[in-house]
């Protein structure tokens, strides 16, 4: 798991605020690039699609892998990090 | 609308898009669940202005036809409702989404929604009246009963059937009829009997209508009068309401992110629990993470909030307002507590402190905030056990230099200060490294008390803060001057006593870029005058001079202008200059023959006094010289000084009657020619030999006695009034008590000091008296007064031939100090010397400066030292006084800059001078 990452807690440590998308753990120039181009420029418009998928990971698998096709390990890095945000 | 609507229903989610682009509207990502609201957002924009709100209810109504529409849900239940059959289950369901809890007062939304359904309710409570027992029907199935309970003695007194209602509105009638009623819904319908009937009450509904319900009236009486006393007290404590989070999150975290100082101090000045929270801890401004102030302040490399906030925490104006009622050190303990928390307090989410953030943002100049905070601590580890060094610029800024800077920052941050006794009698010390943080524990160690001996130091200059290594650099090279201009310092050192070592240090400070302050006691403050706040201070103090003439006048009187002034301004020299009776010349013109007698009482009884100080501060030898000195040089010393004074001073030196003062000191005689002046002096000064040695020889034996002293005045004042050459027996007498160092001065100075030379017995044996002094004690003391007055002997020398271009007294320009000028113009222009003066920025100190050039170097060598009114004890005496968060510490420095905790504040010179006094001395 990537879940100890320094992007990833560098991300969790303070509040998401105005972070643009690429600040995610797993969405690197070229993902992010991809999220934004639908207009999905914020990281808490990211998270509000994993809410709006009933906080279900397989669910947002799939919508990360479609929208930006993402890999595996990318989508976990983002998993938790949505994850920690939200829960934070 | 609708047109519009269908087609872009059959638009992919990328053509969708371009059609926002196009239309020049903002859309956000489309998905499934955003898609629809977006089409209509669109189709509204695309359809044009002419679409009404009508329109757009129609075209809402249409879409929530498409089941994917179900935001319009619970219109849709309205309306459908509405056209369709009653169904009271539905109506029931909503009810009880909307009833549940609800107080005495029904809700605005309950009578709306009871008019909406009004054309269905009537057959609804039909259908519903007779399911008040509990016969159902199939459809009207009561999930739920409403118990109404009146008030307590309602119960008692009324004796009705219990009110329990299977409809929310029939419920809400009764709570309106009866007064104070209070209602609530249960699942079964026993239960609703049993509140209705005041059985079991439940208490766990919030009814603050009612507060009267429970029965044990007197007992809850009691409680509430206790409540009150409790708000009473609190009351009294302060009167200011914790500010809502909102408000805090909102209005306060927005002025910390966006620096605007002015909204901060207002928030928190008007209510100071924006500040400080329940418990004196932080309040925070970020839920979540818990920020406080300081860390959003750090956050966003907001120094200037940084700063303002611990002033604000730390001055006692703000701590009273929070709590009026608070002991002295009490109110400084909470101030210590929570500027303590502020600064060190980590965060929630990754246990950083404010001073993790700075470092970590790079925000050089919150990092030098907090770092030159002496509580703050530098070593506090995250969650990932990493110190606010080892995350420097990791996030933001990654450049080199800002980088560097701050950890420079981080590391200790030192002073080299400058030590100096209050009346300047032994040498300047250049003191150890000094920190806050060091000296914290030092005043632990040493709490002796000083011994009398010792003379009181002050720090007069400092640099700093520098990192411990280049603090050590600077204070080698301070202490022993680089070898190519060792000469050029060493002169310095020796030819200016009073500002000599300040001189030298500013000089390398500026050099190596290090930051400089001095002491300034004409403007009160530590400052470097060639920085922009330093000319800004001068300049606000010229012109504030430039424009009262009065101050000129009362700086005047002060001005006693004596040489030998300089070498030593202490205690002793202050009253011994009020005698010389230069001073009372400065306004001779106008003087009446009264006032002149009353000064020269005046003068007397503060010789007394310092007498009698001297008698008290010199334990030995050393000391008793001095008054000597002093007393019999002022005479002699006059020469120096400009002509019309000098020549007044020798004319009443030649009037040995105090009567024929006043005639002598026309105007006349004051323009007389200087030659003359000189002549006759030089004449007087023959004459008067034997007087003047018999008068310094009372001056310098020591008084064995209370008495003795006395008698020793009274002969003074005699011989000063004009009494010649005194009492011959008595002198010879006196002259035999004496030291026997100072008889042999005398004999010394009458064989080998020739009058030409030196224009005078006594002040050759005051000279003499201080190079003999300097032979008897090494140890420091005398040093500076010896060496002064060798330099005071060149100068003389030196202002005997500028003498005649002294230019008169008529002259009035721009100075310091008086309406002439003193050393310390000189002092002043020696610093700023090299600067260019902007004389839109600065135009009175470019005034002053323009006055200063017109003069040679050489006049100003012979310049006399301003009489010093030396605020003498500028630091507390007593080390152990809380002074470090005293008001006293506030108003001394108004400017709130980091170096506040510089050494200039005051309760740490103590502590400096116990340490270096214990250190072998320079």
């Amino acid at each position: 798991m990537s879940s100890t990452s320094q992007k990833h807690k560098d991300f969790v440590a303070e509040p998401m605020g105005e972070k643009p998308v690429n600040a995610l753990a797993g969405i690197g120039e070229v993902l992010g690039k991809r999220l934004e181009e639908k207009s999905f420029d914020k990281a808490y418009v990211v998270l509000g699609q994993f809410l709006v998928l009933k906080k279900d990971e397989e669910l947002f698998r799939d919508w990360l892998k479609d929208t930006c096709s993402a890999n595996t390990k990318q989508q976990d890095g983002e998993i938790t990090t949505e994850k920690a945000t939200h829960f934070n | 609308m609708e047109a519009v609507l269908s087609r872009l229903r059959g638009l992919s989610a990328d053509e969708l898009r371009g059609e926002f682009a196009r239309a020049g509207v903002k859309c956000g990502p489309i998905t499934a669940t955003t898609r629809a609201t977006f089409e209509r957002k669109l189709a509204r924009v695309l359809a044009g202005p002419e679409t009404s709100a009508t329109d757009t209810d129609s075209s809402s109504s249409a879409a929530s036809g498409a089941s994917d529409a179900d935001h319009a849900k619970p219109a849709e239940a309205v309306l459908t409702s509405a056209s369709t059959k009653c169904k009271p289950t539905e109506a029931a369901s909503e009810e009880l989404d909307f009833g549940y809890g609800v107080g005495l007062n029904p809700p605005e939304e309950d009578e709306i929604f009871s008019k909406t359904t009004s054309n269905c309710s009537a057959q609804g409570s039909h259908s519903q009246s007779h399911t008040e027992t509990p016969s159902k029907s199939a459809q009207v199935s009561p999930t739920c009963y409403y118990g109404v309970c009146p008030m307590w003695e309602d119960v008692l007194s009324r004796n009705e059937r219990a009110h329990v209602y299977t409809d929310k509105k029939d419920a809400l009638q009764a709570v309106k009829m009866m007064k104070g009623a209070r209602f609530n819904r249960f699942a079964n319908r026993e239960d609703a009997e049993k509140f209705a009937k005041g059985i079991c009450d439940y208490f766990a509904s919030p009814n603050k209508s009612t507060p009267c319900v429970s029965p044990a009236k007197p007992g809850l009486l009691l409680g509430k009068d206790h409540l009150e006393v409790d708000s009473i007290n609190r009351e009294r404590a302060n009167s200011f309401k914790s500010p809502r989070t909102q408000d805090l999150t909102a209005k306060l975290r927005k002025a910390v992110e966006k620096g605007d100082e002015a909204a901060f101090s207002e928030l928190v000045w008007d209510n100071p629990r924006y500040l400080i929270g329940s418990g004196d801890n932080p309040t925070i401004v970020q839920e979540g993470c818990r920020y406080n102030v300081m860390h959003s302040a750090a956050k966003e490399n907001q120094a200037g909030i940084a700063q303002l906030l611990l002033d604000t925490l730390e001055n006692p104006t703000f701590m009273r307002l929070m709590y009026p009622d608070d002991q002295e050190a009490m109110l400084q303990k909470r101030i210590r507590y929570i500027v303590d928390l502020y600064l060190n307090t980590p965060d929630k989410a990754g246990f950083e402190t404010p001073l993790h953030f700075a470092c970590k943002f790079g925000c050089p100049d919150v990092v030098n905030v907090l770092c030159s905070h002496p509580d703050c601590d530098k070593s506090c580890k995250n969650k990932d056990g990493q110190k606010p060094c080892d995350l420097i610029c990791s996030r933001k800024n990654k450049t080199q230099e800002v980088k560097q800077k701050i950890s420079d920052y981080l590391e200790d941050r030192c002073f080299v200060p400058l030590l100096r006794a209050v009346d300047n009698t032994s040498q300047p010390i250049i003191g150890g490294l000094w920190s806050p943080e060091s000296s914290e524990s030092f005043s632990m160690i040493h709490p002796h008390p000083r011994s009398p001996m010792d003379p009181v130091m002050t720090v007069t200059a400092y640099a700093g803060p520098l990192s411990p290594s280049k603090a050590n650099d600077f204070r080698r090279s301070w202490k022993t001057p680089p070898r190519d201009r060792g000469n050029l310092f060493h002169n310095i050192l020796k030819s200016d006593p009073d500002r000599g070592a300040e001189r030298v240090g500013r000089d390398l400070a500026h050099e190596m870029g290090h930051p400089w302050a001095e002491y300034w006691d004409f403007l009160d403050s530590f400052v470097d005058l060639s920085s922009a706040e330093g000319l800004l201070k001068l300049n606000e103090y010229l012109s504030k001079r430039d424009f009262s003439p009065q101050g000129h006048e009362e700086a005047g009187e002060n001005e006693t202008s004596n040489k030998f002034k300089t070498p030593s301004p202490g205690k002793l020299n202050k009253f011994c200059n009020s005698i010389s009776v230069g001073a009372f010349l400065d306004e001779g013109d106008d003087m009446s023959l009264e006032e002149m007698k009353n000064r020269q009482n005046a003068a007397l009884t503060s010789i007394t006094s310092c007498a009698a100080s001297g008698l008290k501060g010199a334990t030995g030898g050393p000391r008793v010289p001095h008054p000597a000195h002093r007393h019999a040089a002022p005479p002699r010393g006059r020469p120096h000084r400009d002509g019309s004074r000098a020549g007044a001073a020798v004319l009443l030196d030649r009037t040995h009657n105090g009567d024929k003062v006043a005639p002598r000191t026309s105007p006349s005689s004051m323009l007389s020619p200087i030659s003359n002046l000189m002549v006759e002096f030089e004449r007087m000064s023959l004459q008067e030999e034997h007087r003047n040695s018999s008068i310094s020889s009372i001056f310098s034996s020591p008084p064995s006695s209370a008495s003795d002293l006395s008698t020793g005045l009274t002969r003074l004042s005699l011989g000063h009034i004009g009494q010649e050459g005194g009492d011959p027996a008595e002198g010879g007498e006196e002259e035999e008590r004496s030291s026997g160092s100072s008889e042999e001065f005398f004999e010394a100075q009458e064989s080998v000091e020739g009058l030409g030379r030196t224009r005078g017995g006594a002040l050759g044996g005051g000279r003499n008296l201080c190079a003999r002094s300097k032979s008897w004690d090494h140890g420091g003391r005398d040093l500076s007064s010896s060496g002064s007055s060798g330099s005071s002997y060149k100068s003389l020398d030196n202002s005997n031939e500028f003498l005649p271009r002294t230019p008169p007294k008529i002259r009035r320009g721009l100075f310091i100090e008086g309406d002439s000028p003193s050393k310390l113009d000189r002092q002043v222009f020696s610093a700023i010397q090299g600067l260019d003066v902007d004389v839109l920025k600065y135009p009175s100190i470019h005034k002053w400066k323009s006055t200063m050039t017109s003069y040679s170097t050489s006049d100003m060598q012979s310049w006399p030292s301003p009489a010093v009114v030396k605020p003498g004890l500028r630091m507390p005496q007593t080390p152990g006084s809380p002074a470090r968060f005293s008001p006293a510490r506030h108003t001394a420095s108004p400017d709130f800059s980091p170096s506040r905790y510089s050494p200039a504040n005051a309760s740490y010179i103590q502590r400096i001078r116990l340490k270096h006094l214990n250190e072998p001395s320079v």
